[in-house]
């Protein structure tokens, strides 16, 4: 990974997919790498690749998905993002749907993820309240 | 009384040689052999059996997975990867350059995918910082198409005609197929 935080997505050539790789992908990654640091938590996860999905509910071929690889530590999760709140919502309004299904996520991975040496819990709180600064828990 | 008893020997009527009886308890066991070897050549071969009428076809269960491998293929992707950030990417296409400078939005690769492929785009989205958006979605045949003419046009795109030179294809593709 090029960076411990990675944010990126799968969408079509439409409006829609505009709405999630135009701006909002760049805004999320340098948001986190900016302010936090995955070695304040632990040295159990060295990196966190989140891509967004946001094709149509028929797409059979990307699908919900986390994954942990224990020798680079790092974590792959893909994460479909809710198609019909996709079409209606604005640029801005899509990035926090996107910061809200990734502290989501954090929080199920505190719950259920068993990695030796890293504490999800301390880092989804910083998320969240990273999150809140910049307005994006609305 | 000994060496006549040997000179005149009593004549005893030739008979012809019996016809040798056929072994049949080793014809029999050839033959069960021979079904058991192919009996147990299935048994090993979980993907055959046999139909009503003694033909052999696929199992039920290979016949699913070919089912499922074809209606994949009717699945596929053509996509386009492309930079997330303005910077320099990985070049295949540049010559003796191995990376080159992509401005945000550029297109990096043309590729495919199928239905449970693990995606080899993976990469790309993780390690290079790239993005990735479906262009086509359809038949196998039709997105190879679709890869090809855009991997061939991607030459004459505005992006690639303003460099100095323009390269052949895009940087990711490292062939034109």
């Amino acid at each position: 990974m090029y960076a411990p935080f990675i944010i990126s997505s799968i969408v079509e050539d439409t409006p829609i997919g505009d709405k999630i790789d135009a701006q909002n992908l760049v805004l999320l990654e340098q948001l986190l790498n900016a302010d936090l640091q995955l070695s304040v938590y632990g040295t159990g996860v060295l990196g966190i690749a989140v891509v967004f999905i946001g094709t149509v509910p028929q797409d059979a071929i990307h699908q919900d998905e986390i994954t942990f690889d224990g020798a680079t530590k790092e974590l792959y999760a893909q994460l479909r993002l809710p198609y019909a709140d996709l079409e209606q919502a604005t640029e801005a309004e899509v990035l926090v749907l996107m910061a809200r299904k990734y502290l989501q996520t954090l929080r199920d991975l505190a719950a259920l993820e068993q990695v030796a040496d890293f504490d999800w819990e301390h880092l989804l709180q910083d998320v969240q309240n990273l999150f809140v600064a910049k307005g994006l828990t609305i | 009384m000994v060496t006549v008893a040997k000179k005149f020997r009593p004549q005893v009527p030739i008979l012809p040689e019996p016809e040798p009886k056929p072994k049949r308890g080793l014809l029999f066991f050839i033959v069960l052999c021979s079904i058991l070897a192919v009996l147990a050549t299935w048994k090993g071969a979980e993907f055959l059996d046999l139909d009503e009428n003694e033909k052999l076809q696929l199992s039920s269960s290979r016949q699913d997975q070919m089912q499922q491998r074809l209606m994949r293929l009717e699945q596929c992707e053509q996509y386009a990867l492309r930079a997330k950030f303005s910077g320099f990417y990985p070049c295949y296409s540049c010559g003796v350059d191995t990376a080159i400078y992509l401005y945000a939005g550029e297109v990096w690769k043309y590729g495919i995918t199928i239905q449970g492929e693990k995606g080899r785009y993976r990469n790309g989205l993780t390690s290079l910082g790239l993005s990735y958006r479906v262009q086509y979605r359809g038949s196998i045949q039709t997105c190879l198409r679709l890869e090809a003419l855009k991997i061939y046009q991607y030459a004459l795109l505005p992006e690639n005609i303003k460099r100095m030179p323009p390269i052949i294809r895009p940087p990711g593709n490292k062939a034109d197929l």
